[in-house]
């Protein structure tokens, strides 16, 4: 009765625009206190204690930290040095420049941490250089907001921080290294439907009359952003420093090749760029630990085990009931961001993963990919919304090119599903 | 992994072509300065701190072990402050599919309703986490890692959560202006 | 008077481990001895309070959680006369444990916590915490001398890792684990049944040393307004209920231990790790270093009480 209340206002308050993190606290508050009625203080003492647990974890520093080298990145000016190098390698003419987005967006996702400041890094070079070359906005857009979804798989990764954070069983070494080459393999599902378009309805006419940037001056020019990932990964492998330290020292290395290499970042950038990376920062966090308050109410109101109960006994089967959560996720990612699902599902689905023994990284990655899609699925679209931002275009005109991209990524879901090595040989192979 | 960010901005943008955010606010009563210059403050010490901590125990054999409690703590700052500012900007994730449609009457009800929870919900974190700090105060309780008495850090839980309430009751009213 | 359908039990660690075992043990004794009026419902991973430790015991006074089976570390920043477990060098073995736990010493703890909100009803063990680290045998102070040690946050802990020459860094598990198996740290120090149970083995802890500086004991407890809320019929069964599941509890913790030739430290040799066990001589060696801690820290804790320990240990039966 109560936990029906407690999803019932909750959907209630967010569909009608309410905050989400202020739905789930609400609902979560509500709950608790209609259940300890005779406790002291109607056991509300529950809500500012889960607040300030549900924030208070070291990995979770990660966050605002991947958040700032994402807007340090996109200032810097190593997305366009990397264009230029892509474009020497690849050449020009029809589909070369989605295919070039596509790489160098996969590329910064190994410096990046998170879709949106991907999509705004990548598309701020690309969309005007694909406009030139004629390439529709809203194709461009598609393109750069389906390419920056990669980003949360290919490490590091604020999807992957947040999971390890549910799930305790799952190490953030271990799902990076999981999340590496179904990130390799979406990137590379992407550019299949983006050449294929671009050929078949004749777009980037205009490419193949571009001049071609000579090949070592850009690779000079270039080589400061080629080794940022280099040094991300690589430290945390050698065990340099931890994952929550590693985001720290791209936003060191970021602001050293903004300020003293190509000298696009002043000091009186810095104040914008912390204070925006912040502010977003904060958006996130507080989500994080409002969901400590709905969490609280969800695992003491005894709903999980009989729901996970009813689930298992379905008679389904397990490919079945995957595949039904998997629809339903991609039903509710069309409204609900990437963060707010992993928060109220995850703690949901866990005991089902567990009652068919799912390897818990696995399932991690499972579940981002099918956040990375969601991020380009609209109507709720963080990547697309940047990217047709910078394009000036309506998210609706983006849909009939983003179908064949959600297409070619979802099939690598599929294939990750059906071949869970994928995804388990390299953190194996690494030892994690 | 969410929420967009605020701008795109071309790299090659001299750095005088970055939107001066400020310009962008609604005017407030309280200027948003103070959350934004603390958002400042906080994000710079974070990542100042943690960079230290990694060259510390790198190249010397010392490493700040108490930082990890303090950067928590900051973290937690940093929540509240920013929030703070993005209730006043409207900024927080949000659908806004069925809110931001329909008629104007409807958008400015369900926009008040939004901003009246928020008030709500941060005035009871706020209330509730008085008895928090009281309890830190009484019985001496002391930070798990450096051991200095706790209320120093939980005292900021209630002031800042009373802080987005009341930025969440100025939306309130600033919703109510709009026609 | 009204009981609930369910009580809460945080937990650290779930009945895999020693720890949950005794809190499964508990809240079955009690169920049965009450016919069901009282049903308790296991936490483990903390998770009433999001996995935050060291903010259980302030849980439990302010009603998040209605019962628990708590760790002496995790609950001194709220209760200071508990950092006496963490006292390098102390309890010299299991007698020297059971001396204070069910002693005078053990009743003056009780009544502190107590006075502290919170209803204490039993003892029992998460164990003596062993060494480990991926560089050397540790036999002496000096082989510690620059090693980077993950050690839980508490200042006691960082005190006497510095005064041992070792680089403590305070890291939450979860950062731990893969900063062990990448080398970004050195060693870690945990009970023997958590350094299997996480296999730690596999995250380049080659080289353990049964040193047994510190030990912490667990404490059954209750919030006092469900204490106060019972019969005091059900109370006794409660009460008794704990005690037996402590002992209970302590002799799982110690399997493998206490015993002469120590199978347990068998098995783990069998994976290729070093165990070192010091000699009396070699012991006498990090007591020494460490004794500036320990008088810094018999003032903080409380001299009377620290007194009445050592008095208590030095005529325990063996
Ligand atoms: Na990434
Ligand atoms: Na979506």
């Amino acid at each position: 009765m109560i936990a029906t209340l407690l999803f019932v206002a909750f959907i209630a308050m967010m569909l009608v625009g309410v905050p989400i993190g202020a739905a789930l606290g609400l609902a979560g508050a509500t709950a608790i206190a209609l259940a300890n009625g005779d406790s002291q203080w109607f056991g509300l003492l529950a809500v500012p204690q889960n607040f300030y647990a549900g924030l208070g974890k070291y990995p979770l520093l990660a966050i605002p930290m991947f958040v700032l080298v994402g807007s340090i990145f996109d200032r810097s000016g190593v997305a366009l040095r990397l264009v230029n190098f892509a474009v020497a390698i690849v050449g020009r003419g029809p589909g070369m420049l989605p295919l070039v987005a596509i790489a160098v967006a996969m590329f910064l996702g190994g410096i990046s941490g998170s879709g949106p400041a991907c999509a705004a890094a990548v598309g701020g070079v690309m969309i005007a250089a694909m406009n030139r070359a004629g390439y529709p906005a809203a194709f461009s857009a598609s393109v750069v907001g389906a390419a920056a979804a990669t980003d949360i798989l290919i490490p590091p990764s604020v999807a992957f921080i947040i999971y390890s954070v549910l799930v305790p069983g799952a190490s953030v070494p271990a799902l990076f290294a999981a999340g590496m080459v179904p990130g390799i393999l979406a990137g590379l599902a992407l550019i299949v439907p983006a050449v294929w378009l671009s050929r078949r309805h004749k777009m980037g006419a205009l490419e193949a009359s571009m001049p071609r940037p000579p090949f070592w001056a850009s690779f000079r020019e270039a080589v400061w952003g080629l080794a940022a990932p280099v040094l991300i990964l690589g430290g945390m492998r050698a065990g340099w420093f931890t994952p929550t330290e590693a985001a720290v020292v791209a936003v060191f290395y970021g602001l050293f090749i903004g300020m003293a290499v190509y000298r696009t970042i002043s000091v009186r950038d810095l104040f914008p760029i912390l204070r925006e990376s912040g502010e977003l920062s904060a958006v996130i966090l507080l989500v994080v630990s409002l969901a400590g308050i709905f969490a609280y109410s969800l695992n003491t109101l005894g709903v999980i085990d009989p729901l996970t109960r009813v689930i298992v006994n379905s008679g389904l089967g397990e490919y079945g009931i995957l595949s039904l959560l998997i629809l339903m996720l991609i039903t509710v990612g069309m409204f609900l961001d990437g963060i707010s699902i992993f928060l109220i599902f995850v703690p949901l689905l866990l005991p089902i993963a567990q009652f068919y023994h799912w390897d818990l990284v696995w399932f991690g990655v499972i579940l981002t990919l099918k956040v990375a899609l969601g991020q380009f699925t609209p109507p709720l679209a963080v990547n697309l919304m940047v990217s047709c931002r910078i394009a000036n275009v309506r998210m609706e005109e983006t849909v009939r090119w983003v179908v064949w991209m959600l297409a070619a990524m979802f099939m690598v879901l599929v294939a990750v599903i059906a071949f869970p090595e994928l995804a388990l040989w390299l953190p194996r192979k690494l030892g994690y | 992994m969410s929420s967009p960010p605020h701008a795109g901005h071309a790299p090659e943008d001299p750095p005088e072509a970055l939107p001066p955010l400020d310009d962008l606010d609604e005017p407030v009563r309280v200027p948003l300065k103070i959350e934004d210059g603390l958002t400042v403050l906080v994000m710079g010490a974070l990542a100042l701190i943690t960079f230290a901590n990694v060259i510390a125990r790198y190249f010397t054999n010392q490493s700040f072990a108490w930082t990890e409690e303090f950067s928590v703590f900051l973290m937690i700052v940093l929540a509240l402050v920013g929030s703070s500012a993005a209730v006043a900007r409207d900024r927080h994730i949000r659908i806004e599919y069925f809110s931001d449609s329909g008629s104007m009457a409807r958008r400015k009800n369900l926009s008040r309703l939004g901003a009246v929870l928020v008030a709500l919900l941060f005035a009871l974190i706020g209330v509730l986490s008085i008895r928090l700090v009281w309890d830190d105060y009484r019985f001496n309780e002391t930070s798990p890692g450096i051991g200095i008495p706790q209320w120093w850090y939980s005292i900021w839980l209630p002031i800042l959560s009373i802080g987005i309430a009341l930025r969440a009751v100025g939306l309130f009213i600033r919703r109510g202006r709009w026609s | 008077q009204t009981y609930k359908s369910e009580y809460k039990m945080s937990l650290v660690l779930g009945p895999a481990y020693p720890w949950g075992k005794g809190g499964e043990i508990w809240a079955n004794l009690v169920r049965e001895r009450t016919q069901g009026r009282i049903n308790i419902k296991l936490y483990p991973g903390v998770s009433l309070i999001q996995g935050d430790q060291t903010r259980e015991f302030s849980a439990i006074r302010q009603g998040v959680i209605d019962l628990a089976v708590g760790s002496t570390i995790n609950w001194s920043p709220q209760v200071k006369e508990l950092n006496l477990f963490s006292l390098p060098f102390l309890m010299p073995d299991y007698a020297a444990m059971d001396a204070l736990t069910q002693g005078d010493v053990g009743n003056e703890i009780f009544q502190i916590i107590n006075k502290a909100g919170v209803m204490p009803l039993a003892w029992g063990e998460n164990g003596y915490r062993e060494i480990s680290n991926s560089k050397l045998a540790i036999r002496k102070p000096q082989d510690l001398k620059g090693l980077k040690i993950r050690v839980v946050g508490s200042p006691l802990f960082l005190d006497t890792f510095t005064a041992l020459g070792a680089n403590p860094t305070q890291m939450s598990w979860a950062d731990a684990q893969p900063a062990l198996a990448t080398g970004a740290v050195d060693g870690q120090e945990n009970p023997m049944a958590i350094y299997t149970a996480a296999r730690l083995q596999t995250m380049a802890q080659k080289h353990v040393t049964m040193w047994g500086y510190v030990a912490d004991p667990l404490i059954f407890v209750a919030n006092k307004d469900i204490w106060a809320s019972w019969t005091p019929a059900d109370q006794a069964i409660v009460k008794q209920a704990a005690l037996d599941a402590g002992k209970q509890e302590i002799a799982i913790a110690r399997k493998g231990l206490a015993e002469a030739d120590k199978p347990l430290l068998k098995e783990i040799a069998s994976h290729g790790v070093t165990v070192t066990q010091l000699s009396p001589q070699e012991r006498d060696a990090f007591v020494k270093a460490t004794r500036p801690v320990y008088d810094k820290w018999k003032n903080q804790i409380g001299a009377s009480l620290v007194n009445s320990a050592e008095k208590s240990i030095a005529v325990r039966k063996q």
